[in-house]
């Protein structure tokens, strides 16, 4: 059956339904422990280094130390820094994640991207992000986006991986969705049988000025829920890209809650892709949590 | 499903809603709250907690006697020119006071992010829209000549959504000059009798705008009332034809607004996302075109799997529980005979071999107590024009059924007053609205009641 329309006026509506849900203690502070436990810790600059990598993941597998609050998810990081964040992570629970295959536009050659994300998981890397080419993708070549998409999955062997759209390059709701399926259809082909988490839609690159918004995160929600009552395999979601305040992290938790439902509320069907949200939610943990 | 899913659940909140209610409601008769002649009461139960929150007078005839008696003796003040300002004052004040909503949500379980939300601002949009009518009368008639008044008006509503339903006669009857004398369902007054204080703070004349509190026999004292010029009566769809047929008797015209079900008709090239959710939000975000019965669904054959599903995964995600928390969607039932009328309805939709299934967060807590809580429900296999009737008790719930061609769609959604459609194809939408007898429909859209698409025939009936 063909892809219902979407109507976006009322999707917005229906985003600002989960906005205006109030949060208050202890599942404010509950809450944001747990979107704590599902972040992917980013560093994505040209000026990254070893050392800022390794103090990184010193904070990733501690976040705010002395006050008990869970690690983060992953460490996302450029590929050439992949090997430093495995060494800096051993014993630690926080898997290494990549950006890799041309990051962020997807403009080079195929192979050049397939290798790229192989070198990636031979120096360590457990999950991979990678874009999908929206210049050929809006230029109608839905064939190539879906070859393309296999050999990166092909790539990318065992690794988890996170395929980002860049919604805001994509615009309209409905090539959103077409999108989001392309690439469900794309991967699940590649992986032959997939399971739970094995591969997750990623909203942005965090490079552009658009990053993710509830509504165009309703639109991959929505895809996901197709699929997995299609096809019984659950895919996870990661919003990214402009969640900065513990209040709109919290926003977004709800929204999955009561559209995926309670038992995507973990870090194999669920991430948040941010640089800065990490550290103000410690600091609004430990500034709660200070005894008076 | 695994169970080592963690576990996040909101907290239960609670609005700030300790407003002092009076133990003994008076009655709001020339512009003061007057003790009434009549002893006879009876006692207001709070829906969410089964306590008893006030008692009302069932205002006797002597009663109604001085309310019409003063809204007449305010008839000649009421001038044009005295109208304008009051009444876009009164705009003012209600988008202002937060004790409206908390007055509704107390009284008939409505939930408070509903009232705040949705209801207040919408009864702020409906009397300002309203007013504006009171310094334009002459230019809605041939010729220029300024149409006079009806005289006084009698305003009856039922329960549900009662501020709303007394705003949207009250209004455009002050703006085209007639005095109001207004009886509101015995569950839903106190929000009224607000309505009246906030009035006289507006500065409205004494006696222009009357409460009065009772049951049936306040209302036939109204109607029958030699001194009532109009009346209006909103309700369910029995009591206005009761009142109408009684109306032979009685030399004052009748207006009547009969509540009806909403009826959602669903293409198979609908937006299904936005239309399901604006389906399953309709009680809560659309209080006039849903008038707080049952919703009644027409689905496309091709679609009804993924609707249901759809239907399913957002019902299951209702929040039913204590309507002062902020973030409740379904509140209790509004009065106990609404919980015999739905068992009586669920027992024939069964025998008729109906499928039931509950939707509803089980985590949400519900407040102990006497309260009458009940999770929605999505009804399939039940023929559509029984719908129509099972819808007519009220609660939660959602009754479906399917057609297979745009004719059998209008066939079966042919008795339906409101209507919202479905469809991505414009020539189905026009095909669908064309040929119904609904007197509103909706296209794509959330179904809400604007006071703008009312028009001039709002007010007109005010005027002779």
């Amino acid at each position: 059956m063909p892809v219902p329309p979407i109507d976006a006026a009322l999707l917005r509506r229906e985003a600002e339904s989960y906005e205006a849900r109030a949060v208050v203690e202890p599942a404010r502070t509950r809450g944001l422990r747990l979107v704590l436990s599902l972040i992917d810790l980013t560093t994505l600059e040209g000026g990254d280094t070893t050392q800022y990598v390794r103090a990184l993941c010193r904070w990733a597998r501690a976040p705010g130390p002395g006050v008990g609050l869970p690690p983060v998810a992953a460490v996302c990081v450029y590929p050439v820094f992949v090997a430093t964040a495995r060494a800096a992570l051993i014993g630690s629970p926080v898997r290494v994640a990549s950006v890799a295959g041309a990051f962020p536009a997807g403009q080079s050659p195929i192979d050049v991207r397939a290798a790229e994300v192989a070198a990636a998981v031979s120096a360590g890397a457990d999950e991979i992000d990678f874009v999908i080419n929206r210049g050929v993708f809006l230029a109608g070549r839905r064939r190539q986006v879906r070859e393309e998409i296999r050999v990166l999955c092909h790539a990318a062997g065992a690794a988890t991986v996170k395929v980002i759209l860049e919604t805001g390059e994509l615009g309209d709701a409905d090539v959103i969705r077409e999108a989001c399926d392309l690439v469900l259809d794309a991967a699940s082909s590649a992986r032959g049988a997939m399971t739970d988490g094995a591969v997750f839609l990623k909203t942005s690159t965090g490079k552009i000025a658009i990053g993710a918004t509830m509504p165009s995160t309703l639109v991959l929600i929505a895809a996901i829920r197709d699929h997995v009552r299609a096809t019984g395999v659950r895919v996870g979601l990661k919003p990214a890209g402009g969640i900065r305040t513990p209040d709109q992290a919290l926003a977004y938790l709800v929204m999955v809650r009561e559209t995926l439902g309670e038992s995507w509320l973990r870090p194999e069907l669920l991430r948040f892709g941010a640089s800065s949200l990490a550290r103000s939610i410690v600091a609004t943990i430990t500034r709660s949590e200070v005894p008076s | 499903m695994t169970g080592e899913a963690p576990a996040w659940a909101l907290t239960p909140t609670q609005v700030a809603a300790d407003i002092e209610i009076a133990s003994r409601q008076r009655l709001f008769i020339g512009g003061r709250f007057v003790t009434p002649r009549s002893r006879r009461h009876r006692d207001v139960v709070a829906p969410a907690t089964g306590m008893t929150l006030t008692r009302l007078t069932d205002a006797s005839g002597a009663d109604v006697d001085a309310a019409i008696t003063a809204a007449t003796a305010a008839q000649r003040g009421w001038t044009r020119s005295a109208r304008l300002t009051p009444l876009l004052r009164l705009a003012d004040r209600i988008e202002r006071d937060p004790t409206l909503a908390i007055l509704a949500t107390r009284e008939t379980g409505r939930p408070i992010r509903a009232a705040t939300g949705v209801d207040t601002p919408l009864a702020a949009r409906i009397t300002r829209f309203n007013a504006g009518w009171a310094d334009k009368l002459s230019h809605l008639v041939r010729g220029g000549n300024a149409p006079r008044s009806a005289g006084v008006v009698v305003v009856l509503v039922s329960g549900h959504a009662a501020l709303l339903r007394v705003l949207w006669a009250v209004t455009p009857a002050l703006a085209a000059g007639c005095p109001c004398v207004v009886k509101p369902s015995p569950h839903a007054t106190l929000a009224c009798l607000r309505l009246a204080e906030i009035a006289r703070g507006a500065d409205l004349p004494p006696g222009v705008l009357n409460v009065v509190t009772g049951g049936v026999k306040t209302g036939e004292a109204l109607m029958t009332h030699a001194g009532a010029r109009l009346i209006v009566i909103s309700g369910r769809h029995a009591t206005c034809r009761r009142a109408c047929q009684g109306a032979a008797a009685r030399t004052s015209p009748v207006v009547a607004e009969p509540r009806t079900p909403l009826t959602h008709v669903v293409f198979e090239d609908a937006a299904l996302d936005q239309a399901v959710e604006a389906i399953v939000a309709g009680p809560e975000a659309s209080p006039l075109a849903s008038a707080g019965l049952g919703i009644r669904l027409l689905v496309q054959e091709p679609v009804r799997e993924e609707v249901t599903a759809r239907l399913l995964d957002r019902l299951r995600a209702r929040r039913v529980g204590d309507p002062l928390d902020a973030n409740t969607d379904i509140g209790p039932l509004p009065a106990t005979h609404h919980a015999v009328a739905i068992d009586d309805m669920l027992e024939s939709v069964r025998t008729a071999g109906g499928v039931v299934r509950t939707g509803g967060d089980p985590t949400v807590p519900r407040p102990d107590g006497g309260g009458h809580w009940c999770p929605p429900h999505l009804v399939t296999d039940v023929p559509a024009p029984d719908a129509l009737a099972h819808a007519e008790a009220g609660g939660p719930f959602w009754f479906m059924d399917t057609f297979r061609t745009t004719a059998e769609a209008t066939t079966l959604a042919g008795d339906a007053r409101a209507l919202a459609v479905w469809s991505d194809k414009s020539a189905r939408l026009f095909a669908v609205t064309e040929t119904l007898a609904a007197t509103t429909v909706w296209a794509n859209t959330l179904p809400q009641i604007d006071p703008a698409a009312a028009g001039m025939a709002g007010v007109r009936r005010f005027l002779r």
